[in-house]
């Protein structure tokens, strides 16, 4: 799910050691630092920005509110965040993590050459940078000599969450739940798909989430989209996206409200249960595509999936797509999502929310079946 | 001015310097206080990455991504051609082909904003000497079309609708973070599509930060800057807020920073260097002894443009000597710290007239408290 970026995060983003102890990052940094150690680097950046800050809200507890932000982790044990805003903004700042050294982002491919040091010369890694502006990028570069990216090995790390990010992700499909509820409830109730959305952040809010966002058609039947204009419309099918962000963590999901049903839902919830029966540790993203093609024929895929049927899914609303050749891994969070679009506005786009365990997989939000 | 009017003073300096297409791009990280040339241009916030393609003849080509946001690029520009791609190097280097770019006569924007990998792929079809044009552009399209002024005047009431919610709903206890969703959801209820909406509160702060956990107290000051967006162009109006009763010191200090603003606002007419509108307000200040807080860090900049395409005409500051031009678009605020209130905000959003400023507000900024 792509959601639009907002223009700054308001939510309750403040570290809370009650609820991801420093004892949390420090076991992450652990098995990080490891990796740097077999890469041979001495040093890790890891970038984020307001729009996808997963990698470094994982080592730092960190949301960039204000810019981009950097987190410079050593191989060896220290730790700097170079974040955005004025100098006065930094006790504020300081607020959203439990590390100690934070520094403004200001100049900064000389903050990142000086926080080297005597380890300049030495490989750098890089996590996350791929979404670092070409500026910025081109300045660090000059600096400190070119990034190795890591993210392919860091990615997976990430992807396997421990009990308390289970139970996270567990609570945000929860208020996710609610949160839907509140659209099909507001939709089936003649609202347009702004009110009905709005209907959804709201029950989102009060139920705890810390962020929620929403997409729905734009015509009956399109795909999900931002809804930055002033139209209300009454529609079906509507095709609604919501995305729920509990202490960090995403629970996203798609349903589609259709008083009059349609061939095309139908389809989409067949493909549903056939992915989510083919769902277990282990299973290909070739395996859940194909459980969900044959319940679909002679049904297209619906645009909006843009050839994506599931994504791993926790710190960012995508951890990675799960390609044909990839698995479903033991500890990861998973949206699937499938749909159909036939004739004249006959659409539909369904979705869940799993976990994948040792040996199975537990869903832990899926879209209502259609009455 | 509307968008064929922008796009013709963009036209008159390409030909000028002799450059035959101009992309514009867009990194999609959509912001009151970032200018996106591409965002600008089109007059279209995009999902993902987008360029806008300008063609020496006029014609024009708007790339936006990811390909199924097509529907909406089409319903909220119908009149730009647009081609959606998940690809957008690949589409913008078939463009460029299509009408025969030359390197060596094409200029970009927005190149340094986007993220690398792309901006690699982008400079392999625009060139390596493609001429950086971001500063002409956003000086030549500084004026709001008639779209995007209408756009503001809805924003500022929807501002001013949001502050008296504010002052309805805050009380001791309720943390900012909180109140800040909750006046995000009010606002979009009237039809803001975003909103950067700073507020915090101290009994003596030193500036205005993003909302923390921070539960309001009896004695805070709450500085706020409310920011909503609608139909993409950000309007800002700046308040404060006593959490109880206010002290006669802090109602007499921010009757100091009104009368600083309202002079700010007085300076504004077509032809004044931003930096006159900014003079004015220090010298109210500076005339009240407080010459010496006239500096960051005790104050940042007076005022700036809005996005969330273009910035112009920048900072609100004493070095800026861009001269105002009718139709630009900004806040004007103090924003002040003082020894004996700490920070205060004030600021409405200023429009430049034939002849002076007109405030796009009903109500100019005034102390607010709520009970404690």
């Amino acid at each position: 799910m792509k959601v639009l970026q907002t223009t700054l995060l308001t939510g309750p983003y403040d570290w809370e050691a009650n609820v991801l102890p420093r004892e949390e990052f420090e076991g992450r940094l652990a098995r990080i630092r490891t990796a740097l150690k077999d890469a041979g680097a001495v040093a890790l950046l890891v970038h984020g920005h307001a729009g996808d800050y997963g990698a470094l809200n994982y080592v730092s507890a960190f949301t960039p509110k204000l810019g981009p932000a950097l987190a410079l982790v050593s191989a060896e044990g220290d730790m700097r965040l170079l974040v955005g805003g004025s100098d006065l903004m930094i006790p504020q700042a300081k607020r959203l993590t439990w590390v100690d050294d934070v520094q403004p982002f200001a100049n900064v491919p000389k903050r990142v050459a000086d926080w080297l040091g005597a380890k300049k010369g030495g490989t750098v890694a890089a996590w996350g940078t791929g979404s670092l502006a070409h500026g910025i990028q081109r300045g660090i570069a000059a600096a400190v000599g070119p990034l190795q990216p890591m993210d392919a090995i860091l990615d997976p790390i990430r992807r396997r969450k421990s009990p308390r990010e289970l139970q996270l992700v567990r609570r945000a499909s929860e208020i996710l739940g609610s949160a839907m509820s509140s659209l099909i409830a507001a939709a089936r109730g003649g609202a347009g798909a702004r009110s009905a959305a709005l209907a959804a952040e709201c029950a989102a809010i009060a139920a705890g989430a810390q962020d929620a966002r929403t997409l729905a058609s734009l015509s009956p039947g399109g795909a999900p989209l931002p809804l930055d204009g002033p139209e209300d419309r009454v529609l079906d099918p509507l095709l609604a996206a919501v995305a729920v962000q509990v202490a960090g963590y995403w629970a996203a999901g798609t349903v589609t409200v259709s008083k009059r049903g349609g061939a095309a839902l139908g389809r989409a919830e067949a493909a549903l249960a056939a992915m989510l029966e083919a769902a277990r540790p282990g299973a290909t993203g070739a395996a859940l595509r194909q459980a969900a093609a044959q319940k679909l024929a002679p049904f297209s895929l619906h645009l909006a999936l843009n050839g994506t049927l599931c994504n791993a899914i926790g710190l960012s609303l995508d951890e990675g797509p799960l390609a044909d050749a990839d698995t479903l891994e033991p500890g990861a969070t998973y949206a699937l999502r499938v749909g159909a679009a036939g004739e004249g506005g006959d659409a539909a786009i369904v979705s869940a929310m799993i976990a994948i365990g040792d040996t199975g997989a537990s869903v832990l939000w899926t879209s209502p079946r259609s009455p | 001015m509307n968008r064929t009017d922008r796009l013709e003073r963009v036209l008159r300096r390409m030909e000028a310097d002799k450059i035959d297409t101009l992309v514009a791009l867009s990194a999609a990280r959509h912001s009151m206080a970032r200018n996106d040339p591409a965002t600008h241009l089109a007059g279209f916030r995009s999902l993902g990455e987008s360029a806008f393609v300008l063609f020496g003849d006029g014609t024009v080509r708007l790339i936006v991504t990811p390909a199924y946001d097509e529907e909406r690029a089409v319903m909220r520009r119908p009149e730009t051609m647009v081609i959606a791609t998940d690809d957008l190097a690949a589409s913008l280097a078939r463009v460029l082909a299509e009408r025969g770019a030359k390197v060596g006569r094409m200029a970009t924007t927005g190149l340094g904003s986007l993220p690398y990998p792309l901006a690699a792929r982008v400079l392999a079809s625009v060139g390596a000497d493609a001429v950086a044009f971001d500063d002409v552009v956003l000086a030549v399209t500084a004026p709001k079309t008639d779209e995007e002024l209408a756009n503001a005047r809805k924003a500022a009431a929807i501002a001013e609708r949001g502050f008296a919610e504010l002052l309805a709903t805050a009380r001791p206890g309720m943390r900012e973070c909180d109140l800040a969703v909750q006046m995000n959801l009010f606002t979009k209820s009237l039809g803001a599509d975003d909103n950067f909406f700073m507020m915090s509160a101290l009994p003596h702060g030193y500036g205005v930060a993003a909302s923390s956990h921070r539960p309001l107290q009896k004695g805070d000051v709450l500085v706020g800057e409310f920011t909503p967006s609608y139909g993409g162009q950000f309007t800002q109006i700046c308040r404060t807020v006593s959490v109880g009763a206010p002290s006669n010191v802090l109602a007499e200090k921010y009757a100091l920073v009104v009368r600083a603003m309202e002079a700010g606002i007085a300076a504004v007419r077509p032809g004044v260097p931003v930096s006159a509108v900014c003079g004015a307000i220090d010298a109210v200040l500076t005339d009240a002894g407080y010459g010496d807080y006239c500096r960051p860090p005790h104050m940042k900049r007076r005022g700036h443009g809005m996005g969330s395409g273009s910035m112009a005409p920048g900072d609100i500051a004493v070095d800026n000597q861009t001269p105002l031009e009718p139709d630009m678009l900004f806040v004007v605020h103090p924003n002040q710290y003082l020894p004996e209130t700490g920070y205060l905000l004030c600021g409405e959003p200023v429009r430049v007239t034939a002849t002076g400023g007109e405030t796009l507000t009903k109500r100019w900024a005034a102390l607010g408290s709520i009970e404690a």
